[in-house]
């Protein structure tokens, strides 16, 4: 039993600029070969589409190699970071400044927002070809991303955050008690 | 560049480095009550300061060496001076607009209206009497007997003593001098010396085989008693006279003369009666006729003579306060003050001066200045304006001998304390329904009073008023800055002064009474036994249970011999144990029926300067004795010190600049112990632990002067002690000068590192090896004595402390920080980065007075002995008191005033700025709100 409904209209016709988009010829004709190309251009230029089109669509290896190559890249970009990170760190002194504190507040909120985001990064180079693959890369970009921390936990000990010495344990620290109490009867 | 740099430097160095405060911020929180003493009655006068002048001044010099000017109308101190050093005896005299004192061998004349000093003069003779001649010239009798004119601090003749003779007083006759001397078994030699010349011009001898009980003498008259107060004589001066001799009444135990002109009063006191007889000095026919005499009323009264114009007037003051005024022809009396005042009949007046002015129609404006004692309170001076009194002078409180703190009463704590207690007994819905029934009766209750003040609150707060006290008496205040300071007069007077509220005196109580006065010996020490409960040991062997807030006394007894020591016992909570030492080392506990609950271990003096531990059993109160500290041979205990008994300590490490820990040593049983060698100039500091006896540190400084004095103060694990250094050290040159030595104790000489009881919890000085302290030291010249030494003491010890020293030379008190003596400071050095951290300075040898930390600012405290502190309730403030001859009491706040608002804060401007914030939002919001909606319409178009 067909839902009754109103009477279903045919689709207006597409707009002529819209069907023009759509069926873009893949090479102008040339409007009139009397008219002669305006200096500077050379039909070599215009053979893109030719020359894609005398090249074989690559094989979905070589489209699985190239993701691996991307995600190697994107894996090792904060390599890059790291040092400049760290003479940045090492310049900025230990001192207690709002730019050092935002600078080293920022060597752990990118890491842990990279971490928690590394499915996502790698989704667009995974498919059920590279998945295994991409298992090093992923460890690559983990490894790093701890490696940034590292630098923030080193920075945060040279700032003296971190209680790693008595002294910041002092305050736990119970003075001792004499079981003997003398009075002092001399005055 | 160079000249902008020189023009810099020149500007700096023009620019006043700030050592001051400003004039606002002095005298907010501290008071002082400027003492002087009993004043001697024969140096206390009316005066004018200057010969135009229409009011007077009373001047006087008391017992304490103190010459002081004080404003009859309302009792302040015009000027004082301490002349000399304290107890010794002088003499005063009025003079040209000024006045001219002398005190052991110094004579000195000051300006009467300023008290400047004129001129002085320093004699190797102690003055015996001085006498004025005109202007500012002064004869001077010395104790050897040598008479001496001084004028403008030069002496202008001297003439010369005759051996055996014992000066006796000074007088002025016209162009003559006469000074009395007595000579043994002969009598009575009066020599007279013209002051032009000072050649002696005769010499006779008033024979009196009789050995003279008291001599008096006017410009006219000599008058003394011989045969034990039995007769009187009389001597006319000036003529060819034998004396006139005079039975004295029967058992008369005092008799006084006071003369002006050519009349004389004869004050005879027995036990329960007082009287006088007049006497004229006929000066042609050298004859003392009595004039009249004066019927006999109440006992302990006091006379006085004064002339004005041509006329002589008596006045006789009674002890109740009753003022009688007389003339100098006959016994009627011209006027008759009584008096409103209420005494319980104790009160005895020990002198009076008197200011006498005629008005019309028989009306006369008499000002009388007494000093009167009581049991306790020995030489309080008043001033009496025809039978009133109109001002009052706690000079007893010069004498203060120990205080104690009182702990005033919460009063969100205090009301409640019963209910919470109820509450604790009930189950917990009946806690609970208790509990909102009281609010809901708190609420009815105050709520109204609440609402309504409100407005008055909010209108103080904002105009910076000082907050209104709404319960003031046992009740403290909100920051906890009132308390009581309870002191004890030598005389055996308790007194409570409010130390929040500029020393007002709450209560005084006497705990002697008039008739055991003469067995008095002093109050050995105060303690506040428990909340509002003070219980007073007395040297004699009682024990006093006072109430704190009124000075009601609650109890008395007899603790069972004299007592040589007391101390309390503080074993946490509440419970708190007096522990006496009596004669022959037994051992009371106080109050009556309190009990030791475990062995107890004190510290007493033994015989032959030696320190004794005793171990103290608890139910037999036998005593054992633990150990022995002898000092060397030649060496003597100069004085031994504790730490506080309120000494919290915040953190028990000191963090170095590298983050590691240097532990503090801790023990609350460390006494330090100063022993003098005069003999060698040495004095010997030694730290001990005092429940083994165990000597932890000892420092020996050659080359201290030990007649100056020597101090030190204890707290958390350092010692600050101070000595006068001697020019030469064990045959080098040393550092002449006052030394203040600071020592720090610490578990270890190795950071991080807790000794060799490492983390243990609790630990026995008899047990075992408690480990010896690594001592840091460092030496500083300080530019003055330093005669006593106290630390602050705050609630929680979080607070930074400050040593407080009491200067004599300036009249001071000065705060140091602790930081600034800290033994850690780099010497030789800069200080390195961690050092910096740290807060270290370079070590500097000497410290330098900075006029800031001076806590009297520019008043001058006389006789300050001792200094004590007790917390406030704000972490951030100590509350100081110091006594022994003036009373000062001022708050110091070490770390700066930290957890409270200062007075530059503005809640007007705090608000303003919120407001004007709230107003400009309130323009600025629509404006963006359209300008963002253009934005949007712009962009698509």
């Amino acid at each position: 039993m067909a839902p009754h409904g109103p009477p279903r209209l045919p689709p207006p016709p597409s707009p002529q600029w819209v069907i023009d988009l759509n069926n873009l010829p893949s090479s102008r004709p040339r409007p009139n070969p009397s008219i002669p190309d305006p200096p500077g251009f050379s039909q070599g230029s215009a053979g893109k589409g030719k020359s894609s089109k005398s090249h074989p669509t690559p094989t979905p290896t070589e489209t699985d190699d190239l993701f691996l190559k991307k995600a190697w890249e994107l894996a090792l970009a904060p390599a890059k970071s790291i040092p400049m990170n760290a003479i940045m760190m090492y310049m900025s002194g230990n001192t207690l400044q709002i730019f050092s504190i935002m600078m080293t507040v920022m060597l752990f909120m990118n890491p842990l927002k990279a971490l928690s985001t590394v499915g996502s990064t790698f989704a667009r180079f995974d498919n059920e070809r590279t998945h295994t693959r991409l298992w090093p890369v992923k460890l690559a970009y983990i490894g790093l991303q701890i490696a940034t921390i590292a630098l923030g936990i080193w920075k945060v000990n040279g700032m003296g955050l971190l209680p790693t010495t008595p002294s910041d344990w002092l305050a736990w620290e119970r003075e001792r008690q004499s079981l003997e109490l003398s009075a002092m009867a001399f005055h | 560049m160079r000249l902008f740099c020189r023009v810099l430097t020149g500007v700096l160095l023009v620019l006043p480095a700030v050592s001051a405060v400003y004039k606002d911020e002095a005298y907010q929180n501290d008071w002082h009550l400027a003492l002087i003493g009993a004043s001697i009655p024969s140096s206390t006068f009316f005066h004018q300061p200057a010969p135009d002048a229409k009011a007077s001044l009373i001047y006087t010099l008391t017992s304490r060496s103190i010459l002081a000017a004080i404003n009859p109308r309302d009792g302040s101190i015009v000027w004082r001076h301490l002349l000399g050093g304290g107890t010794s005896f002088g003499v005063a005299r009025k003079a040209d607009g000024a006045v001219i004192a002398a005190v052991d061998g110094d004579v000195k004349a000051f300006d009467a209206i300023d008290g400047k000093l004129i001129w002085g003069m320093t004699s190797s003779e102690r003055v015996k009497d001085l006498q004025v001649i005109g202007g500012s010239i002064a004869i001077v009798l010395f104790e050897n007997g040598s008479v001496a004119k001084v004028s403008g601090g030069k002496i202008v003749w001297e003439s010369p003593a005759v051996d055996g003779d014992i000066p006796q007083s000074l007088l002025v006759q016209g162009n003559n001098v006469m000074a009395l001397y007595q000579q043994p078994l002969k009598g009575l030699r009066i020599a007279t010396i013209p002051t032009e010349t000072g050649k002696l011009s005769s010499s006779s001898i008033s024979a009196s085989i009789q050995p003279v009980d008291k001599i008096y003498s006017s410009a006219s008259v000599v008058v003394w008693t011989e045969n034990s107060l039995g007769q009187i004589k009389f001597l006319v001066l000036g003529v060819k006279s034998s004396a006139v001799s005079v039975a004295a009444p029967e058992r008369v135990v005092d008799i006084k003369f006071q003369a002006s002109g050519k009349t004389l009063l004869v004050h005879y006191e027995t036990e329960d009666k007082s009287w006088a007889e007049v006497y004229g000095v006929d000066q042609m026919k050298g004859s003392v006729d009595s004039l009249y005499s004066l019927g006999a009323k109440a006992a302990r009264s006091a006379f006085s003579v004064t002339e004005y114009g041509s006329e002589t007037y008596i006045t006789w003051t009674l002890p109740n306060g009753e003022c009688f005024l007389y003339g100098s022809k006959c016994a009627d009396v011209l006027d008759s003050y009584t008096s409103d005042s209420q005494n319980n009949g104790d009160v005895s007046v020990l002198s009076a001066i008197s200011e006498v002015i005629p008005k019309t129609e028989k009306k006369y404006a008499v000002r009388t200045f007494i000093a009167t004692s009581s049991p306790g309170f020995h030489a309080n001076t008043h001033l009496i304006r025809n039978g009133k009194t109109m001002w009052s002078r706690p000079e007893s409180l010069v004498s203060v001998t120990t205080s104690a703190w009182v702990e005033l009463l919460d009063p969100a704590a205090e009301e409640v304390a019963e209910e919470l207690d109820v509450e604790g007994h009930k189950n917990v819905i009946g806690a609970y329904v208790h509990r909102l029934t009281r609010h809901a009766h708190e609420l009815v209750t105050y709520g109204p009073d609440w609402l309504a003040g409100i407005p008055g609150r909010v209108t103080d707060a904002f105009l910076g008023n000082e907050i209104r006290e709404e319960r003031g008496g046992k009740w403290r205040d909100f920051f906890g800055f009132r308390k009581y300071a309870v002191v004890a007069t030598k005389e055996g007077g308790l007194v409570a002064l409010d130390v929040g509220r500029k020393g007002l005196i709450v209560w005084e109580v006497s705990l002697v009474s008039g008739k055991d006065s003469g067995q008095w010996q002093g109050v050995q020490h105060i303690y506040e036994v428990a909340k509002g409960t003070l219980g007073v040991v007395t040297c004699g062997g009682e024990y006093w249970e006072v109430d704190a807030f009124e000075g009601k006394v609650l109890t008395k007894e007899d603790v069972g011999g004299r007592v040589k020591s007391s101390t309390i016992l503080m074993r946490g909570g509440k419970s708190k144990v007096i522990i006496v030492v009596l004669e022959g080392d037994r051992i009371a506990v106080l109050p009556p029926g309190s009990a030791l609950g475990e062995p107890a271990y004190i510290v007493v003096r033994g015989d032959a300067g030696v320190l004794n531990g005793l171990r103290v059993d608890n139910i037999t109160l036998t005593t054992v004795k633990t150990w022995d500290f002898v000092p060397q041979p030649t060496e003597r205990i100069h004085s031994v010190i504790n730490r506080p008994v309120h000494d919290p300590i915040a953190s028990i490490g000191k963090v170095l600049g590298d983050r590691s820990v240097m532990y503090k040593y801790i023990n609350k049983n460390l006494i330090t112990i100063i022993a003098t060698d005069p003999a060698h100039s040495s004095a010997t500091i030694y730290i001990l632990e005092s429940v083994s006896g165990v000597i932890l540190y000892s420092a020996i400084h050659a080359g201290a002067d030990t007649t100056k004095p020597i101090t030190a103060t204890m707290s958390e694990n350092w010692l600050v002690y101070s000595y006068f250094g001697t020019e030469e050290v064990n045959g080098e040159p040393g550092a002449k000068g006052y030394q203040l030595v600071v020592s720090e104790l610490f578990e270890s000489r190795s950071p991080n590192h807790r000794g060799p009881l490492a983390a243990a919890q609790t630990y026995s000085a008899l047990a075992g090896e408690i480990g010896r302290p690594h001592v840091l030291s460092h030496s500083y010249i300080f530019p003055a004595e330093i005669s006593s030494l106290g630390v602050t003491a705050t609630k929680q010890g979080i607070t930074t402390r400050e040593v407080l020293a009491v200067m004599p030379w300036s009249s001071s008190i000065i705060a140091l920080p602790k930081r600034l003596l800290d033994p850690r400071r780099p010497v030789g050095h800069d200080p390195s980065e961690a050092e910096r951290e740290e807060g270290l300075m370079k070590y500097a040898p000497a410290l330098e007075i900075d006029p800031r930390s001076v806590l009297n600012h520019k008043r001058e405290l006389l006789g300050i002995t001792d200094i004590v502190t007790t917390p406030a309730q704000l972490e951030s403030t100590s509350i100081i008191f110091a006594y022994g001859g003036d009373l000062f009491g001022t708050r110091v706040t070490p770390s700066m005033p930290f957890d409270v608002l200062g007075k530059g804060f503005s809640k007007i401007q705090l608000l303003g700025t919120i407001l004007a914030l709230g107003v400009g939002v309130g323009f600025v919001a629509p404006m963006v709100r359209r300008k963002q909606i253009n934005q949007r319409w712009l962009t698509l178009s």
